[in-house]
C-alpha cells in the first residue's frame, strides 16, 4: 500500500517537480562526465606524458568532486525542503487518516529513494552518452589524435556517483525525516494559511539605498580599472568588497525604485497586469535581495570563469610548440664564488657527443651594474612598471651570431658605438620600441652607444624573460658573466624525445652535477602547457556548469514556491475576470524579470572585470575573445533559459491546476 | 424595465449513473434593470450552485441563462471569460483583495484587466471612491483596513467596470454587525443612486432584508418569493422570519 502511494506520488507530481528532478539528473550527469575523463582516454592516443597529466587532472578534479557534491548536496537538500512544505497538507491529510508518523516518513524514505533511482538512472544515462561527446573536447585540450571511436564506460565513475549521490539522498531522507518527527498535525493542515509580512518601504529610502548601491558600484568598477587584476593588493579587495555592497544594496532598493518608475508611466502601470506583477515582485525582490545578491555574484563567478576555461582551450600549445626554440636548453647560474666555466666542456660524453644531437651552441649572458630598464629614461606604462628594475641582458656579437647561425640566419656586423636591442617576450616589445625610438644611450667602457633602428627578436633560449642587448665582444670582456646558456638542436622530434631521456637517465645517476642548474626541454615545455590548459580549463567549465545549476535551481525553485504560494492570488485574478492569457503573460513576465535581473547586473559587472582582466589575458596569450565570449552566452542562455522554461511551465501548471 | 437576467428551467446535476444529486432543479426567474434581488436558502439548498452558474463560473446542465439578450450556456469558454469580465461584477464573503495591492490599485486592476485607456482609470477610481465612502483608504493595504473597508473596496472593484450585474455571495458573511450595516448601507446607496443591477446570495435574514425581492431555495427549487413592496425594512424582516420558519428553521445552522 505504501508503495502504492509512494509511486502515485512521484508520477502525480512528476511535472512540478520537474525542476527537481532536472537539477538531480543534471547534478549526476556532469559529475559522472567530469569524473570519467580519464577512461576517456582508451579512445585517443596518448603518450606517457600525456596520461601522466590526465591522471593528475583526474585527481585534481576528485578533490573538486568533493567540493562539487557538498553544493550539489546544499541544494537538493534546499529544494527538497522547499517541496517537503508543498506537501504539508497531504501529509497532514494522511496523519488524520490515522497513518502514524514513522509510516509517513517511509512513504517520503519510498519516494525519495524511487527518485533517487530514477535520477540517477537517467543522469547516468546521460553522462554516459555525454561523456562520448566530452572525448571528442577532451582529446582536443589534450591535443591528442582520435584512436577509433569506442564506446566509453567507466565503471569507477558510475560507482562514484552513485556512492555520493546515494550519501546526498541518505542525508534527505534523514532531513525529511526529523522534519516529518517536528511536524504538528494542526500546522500540516493549516500549513496553506500563513500571514505574510509585508514590508512597505518608503520610495525615498529605496532612492537613498539605490544612490549608494550605484555609488559603491561606480567606486569598485574605478578600482578595478585602475588596479587591475595583476595586483592583488588593497585596492583590487576594496573594489570587490565594493562590488559586493553595491550589489546586496542595489537588489535591496531595485524593487521600489522599480515601482515608483512604472508607476510614473501610466501607460505601463494601467496596462494588463502590471499593477499586479509590479507588486508580486516588489514583494518577491525584498523578501529575496540577498539571495538575489548570491546568485548575482555567483553568475559573475560563473561567467567569468567559465569564459577563460573556454578560451584556454583555445590557446593551442601548438603555437607554444613553435614558440618553443630549441630542442633542449641547458642553463647554469653560477652560485656564488663559483667560475663560469662551459657548461658543454662538463657535460658527460653520452649527452655531449650523442648521436642524436644535430648542433649546439653555447653563449654567456653577463649583466652591467647601474644598468636596468628604469635607468634608461624612458616613459613606461602602467602594465610595464613591474620591469622597472630588470637588468637588460648583454651578449656578445660573436655568441649572437652563432645563435643566428643555428637559427639558420646570416651573422652580422655591428659598429662599435651602437647596440642591437633584441626581444623575444611579448610583454617586454614595447619597452624595446621605446628605447629604439628614443635612442637610448648607454655607457660602456666609458664610451657612448646607441641602438640601431631595427629591433631583433632572436629567441635566445627556451626561457627568455629580460631585454637583449647585443654589444661587440670587447664591452663584455669586464663584465660579469651571469648565466651560461646551452641550445641544443637535434635531429627529430624522437631524436629529441630520445636525447631527453638520456637527460634524465644521466640526472637519476648523478642527481647533483656542477655542469649545469636546469634544463628546459621542448617536450617538457610542451606538457607543462597543455597539462596546465587541461586543469584550468576542465575545472572551470566543471565549476562554472556546476555553479550555473545551482544559481538558476535557486531561482527556480523560489519561484514555484511564488507561484504556489500565489495559486488564491491568480484564482481572484481568474474571478475578475483575467483570461488565461493574461494570468500565462503576467506569470511569464513576473518569471522573466526575477531571472534578467541578477543576470543583467552580472553581465554589467563581467564585462567590466574583463575589462580589468585584459591584461591578465593577454599575459598568458592571444585569447579568442569572441568565441569565448558567445560560448559563454550559449552556454548561459542554454542551463538559464532551460531553467526558465521549467520554472514557467511548472509554475503555470501550479496556477492553472483546479 | 429592460430584462437583464432571465434563468429558464435551470438545472444542474452532479454525480453520476444511479447517484444523482440535483443541485438546482428546474428553477426559472427573471431580474430586471436596477432590481436589488437577493436568493436565500440553507447550506446545500443549491443557492451557491445557481449563482455560479449564472455567473459562468459553473456550466449548467440543462436550461438557459440570459444575460442581456446572451444565453451564457451556450458560450465558448474564451468567450465566457470575456463576458464575465465585461458585464458581470462580483463581491465575495472573504473580499478577495490582493493584499501585495494598495486599495486603489486593487480598484484600478479590474479597469486595467478590461483594458481601459489609463487616462481615464484615476478618474474612475476616485469616483467610485467617492460614492462608496472610501477615498481616505484609497492608499492603504488591506492588512490596514478594517472588515468593512475591505468589503467596500472591494464592492467599488466590482462595480467600476460598470457591470450589467453585481454579483455577491455572502457578502456580510465575514463582517461584524455595524460593518455590515454600513455595507448594505452602501449597496442600496448604489442600486439607488446609480441604478446597480446587484443579485445577492445570503443565508442572513438581517442582510436580505436590504434587498427588494427575495427567492427562497431549498432543495433545488424556488420555494418562496417576497417582495417588499413598500414594507419598511423592519416589517420586511419579520416576513423573512416567517418564511425562515416555514423552510425548517435556522439558515446560519451551517
Amino acid at each position: 500500500m505504501l508503495t502504492k502511494i509512494a509511486f502515485k506520488n512521484v508520477g502525480k507530481s512528476f511535472r512540478d517537480y520537474a525542476v527537481y528532478f532536472c537539477t538531480l539528473v543534471f547534478g549526476v550527469c556532469v559529475f559522472y562526465m567530469f569524473n570519467s575523463i580519464y577512461a576517456q582516454k582508451d579512445i585517443m592516443v596518448v603518450t606517457e606524458a600525456t596520461d601522466q597529466s590526465m591522471k593528475a587532472l583526474s585527481e585534481m578534479l576528485n578533490y573538486v568532486s568533493v567540493f562539487v557534491s557538498v553544493v550539489l548536496g546544499f541544494l537538493i537538500v534546499y529544494a527538497n525542503n522547499f517541496f517537503i512544505k508543498r506537501r504539508k497538507k497531504e501529509l497532514g491529510i494522511y496523519m488524520t487518516l490515522g497513518m502514524n508518523k514513522n509510516k509517513i516518513s517511509s512513504i517520503l524514505v519510498l519516494e525519495t529513494s524511487l527518485i533517487a533511482v530514477v535520477s540517477l538512472a537517467v543522469g547516468l544515462l546521460l553522462g554516459i552518452l555525454g561523456s562520448q561527446f566530452m572525448s571528442v573536447f577532451t582529446a582536443k585540450i589534450f591535443e591528442a589524435d582520435m584512436s577509433e571511436f569506442k564506446f566509453i564506460f567507466s565503471p569507477d565513475a558510475t560507482l562514484k556517483s552513485v556512492l555520493y549521490f546515494g550519501l546526498i539522498y541518505a542525508i534527505v531522507i534523514v532531513f525529511n525525516t526529523i522534519a516529518i518527527s517536528k511536524f504538528k498535525l494542526i500546522d500540516l493542515l493549516y500549513g496553506g494559511r500563513k500571514n505574510e509580512n509585508f514590508k512597505v518601504k518608503r520610495v525615498g529610502v529605496s532612492i537613498f539605498f539605490m544612490v549608494l548601491a550605484i555609488t559603491f558600484l561606480v567606486a569598485a568598477y574605478y578600482l578595478i580599472l585602475t588596479n587591475g587584476m595583476i595586483n592583488m593588493n588593497l585596492k583590487f579587495l576594496m573594489s570587490i568588497i565594493f562590488g559586493i555592497i553595491g550589489t546586496v544594496l542595489f537588489f535591496f532598493s531595485i524593487a521600489g525604485i522599480l515601482s515608483k518608475f512604472v508607476q510614473s508611466n501610466k501607460k505601463v502601470y494601467f496596462n494588463n497586469l502590471n499593477i499586479f506583477i509590479l507588486r508580486q515582485l516588489n514583494s518577491k525582490i525584498n523578501t529575496n535581495f540577498i539571495s538575489m545578491s548570491v546568485v548575482c555574484i555567483v553568475l559573475l563567478l560563473t561567467i567569468g570563469i567559465f569564459s577563460t576555461g573556454y578560451s584556454m582551450q583555445n590557446v593551442l600549445s601548438s603555437e607554444l610548440r613553435e614558440s618553443v626554440a630549441y630542442d633542449v636548453n641547458y642553463i647554469k647560474w653560477p652560485e656564488d664564488g663559483e667560475k663560469v666555466e662551459s657548461i658543454y666542456n662538463k657535460l658527460p660524453d653520452n649527452l655531449k657527443n650523442s648521436k642524436h644531437m644535430r648542433s649546439y651552441e653555447e653563449h654567456f649572458i653577463y649583466s652591467q651594474e647601474g644598468i636596468t630598464i628604469g635607468s634608461m629614461g624612458i616613459d613606461l606604462r602602467k602594465e610595464e612598471e613591474m620591469f622597472m628594475k630588470l637588468t637588460p641582458d648583454f651578449i656578445n656579437l660573436s655568441d649572437y651570431n652563432e645563435l643566428l647561425k643555428m637559427n639558420g640566419k646570416q651573422p652580422i656586423t655591428l659598429n662599435d658605438d651602437k647596440y642591437i636591442v633584441n626581444s623575444s617576450n611579448k610583454n617586454i616589445d614595447g619597452i624595446a620600441e621605446k628605447i629604439v625610438a628614443n635612442n637610448v644611450d648607454i655607457t660602456l667602457n666609458e664610451k657612448k652607444l646607441t641602438p640601431i633602428k631595427t629591433i631583433s627578436d632572436l629567441n635566445t633560449s627556451n626561457n627568455v624573460y629580460s631585454l637583449f642587448i647585443v654589444v661587440n665582444d670587447k664591452y663584455t670582456q669586464n663584465m660579469n658573466a651571469s648565466q651560461v646558456v646551452l641550445n641544443i638542436m637535434c635531429k627529430d622530434n624522437e631524436a629529441t624525445n630520445s636525447y631527453c631521456q638520456e637527460i634524465k637517465d644521466f640526472e637519476k645517476i648523478k642527481e647533483q652535477n656542477s655542469a649545469y642548474s636546469y634544463t628546459i626541454t621542448r617536450p617538457e615545455m610542451y606538457e607543462q602547457s597543455v597539462s596546465a590548459k587541461a586543469v584550468i580549463s576542465f575545472l572551470a567549465i566543471y565549476l562554472g556548469i556546476v555553479f550555473m545549476i545551482t544559481c538558476a535551481a535557486i531561482l527556480a525553485i523560489q519561484q514555484l514556491s511564488e507561484a504556489a504560494d500565489n495559486k488564491e492570488r491568480y484564482e481572484l485574478l481568474r474571478k475578475l475576470g483575467a483570461d488565461k492569457n493574461m494570468l500565462n503573460k503576467a506569470l511569464f513576465k513576473q518569471i522573466l524579470c526575477y531571472f534578467l535581473f541578477p543576470l543583467i547586473l552580472a553581465v554589467v559587472h563581467s564585462v567590466i572585470g574583463l575589462k580589468a582582466a585584459n591584461e591578465v589575458i593577454s599575459m598568458m596569450g592571444q585569447m579568442d575573445v569572441v568565441g569565448s565570449m558567445s560560448a559563454t552566452a550559449i552556454f548561459v542562455v542554454f542551463i538559464y533559459g532551460l531553467y526558465f522554461a521549467l520554472t514557467y511551465i511548472g509554475s503555470k501548471n501550479i496556477i492553472n491546476k483546479e | 424595465m429592460n430584462t437583464i437576467l432571465k434563468v429558464q428551467n435551470l438545472q444542474k446535476y452532479y454525480g453520476g449513473k444511479g447517484n444523482i444529486t440535483k443541485a438546482v432543479d428546474n428553477i426559472s426567474f427573471t431580474v430586471y434593470e436596477g432590481e436589488y434581488i437577493g436568493i436565500m436558502g440553507a447550506s446545500g439548498s443549491g443557492k451557491t450552485t445557481l449563482l455560479n452558474c449564472i455567473s459562468t463560473i459553473d456550466s449548467a446542465t440543462s436550461g438557459h441563462i440570459i444575460i442581456e439578450g446572451k444565453d451564457v450556456t451556450e458560450m465558448k469558454s474564451a468567450a465566457l471569460s470575456k463576458f464575465r469580465r465585461d458585464k458581470l461584477g462580483f463581491i465575495f464573503q472573504d473580499f478577495n483583495l490582493l493584499d501585495t495591492l494598495t486599495a486603489y490599485e486593487n480598484i484600478a486592476l479590474a479597469l486595467t484587466i478590461i483594458k481601459t485607456s489609463p487616462k481615464e482609470i484615476h478618474e474612475k477610481v476616485q469616483a467610485v471612491a467617492k460614492l462608496l465612502n472610501i477615498e481616505d483608504v484609497l492608499q492603504k493595504y488591506p492588512y490596514q483596513m478594517s472588515g468593512g473597508q475591505k468589503q467596500r473596496v472591494a464592492s467599488a472593484r466590482a462595480i467600476i467596470t460598470n457591470p450589467a450585474m453585481v454579483l455577491a455571495d455572502e457578502p456580510t458573511g465575514a463582517l461584524d454587525s455595524k460593518s455590515a450595516k454600513m455595507l448594505l448601507e452602501s449597496f442600496n446607496n448604489l442600486n439607488e443612486k446609480i441604478n446597480a443591477t446587484i443579485l445577492m446570495v445570503t443565508h442572513d435574514a438581517f442582510t436580505a432584508s436590504y434587498c427588494k425581492r427575495i427567492l427562497f431555495i431549498k432543495d433545488g427549487k424556488i420555494f418562496n418569493e417576497l417582495i417588499r413592496g413598500n414594507d419598511t425594512r423592519k416589517e420586511f424582516f419579520d416576513k423573512i422570519m416567517e418564511v425562515i420558519a416555514l423552510l425548517g428553521g435556522d439558515l446560519n445552522a451551517d
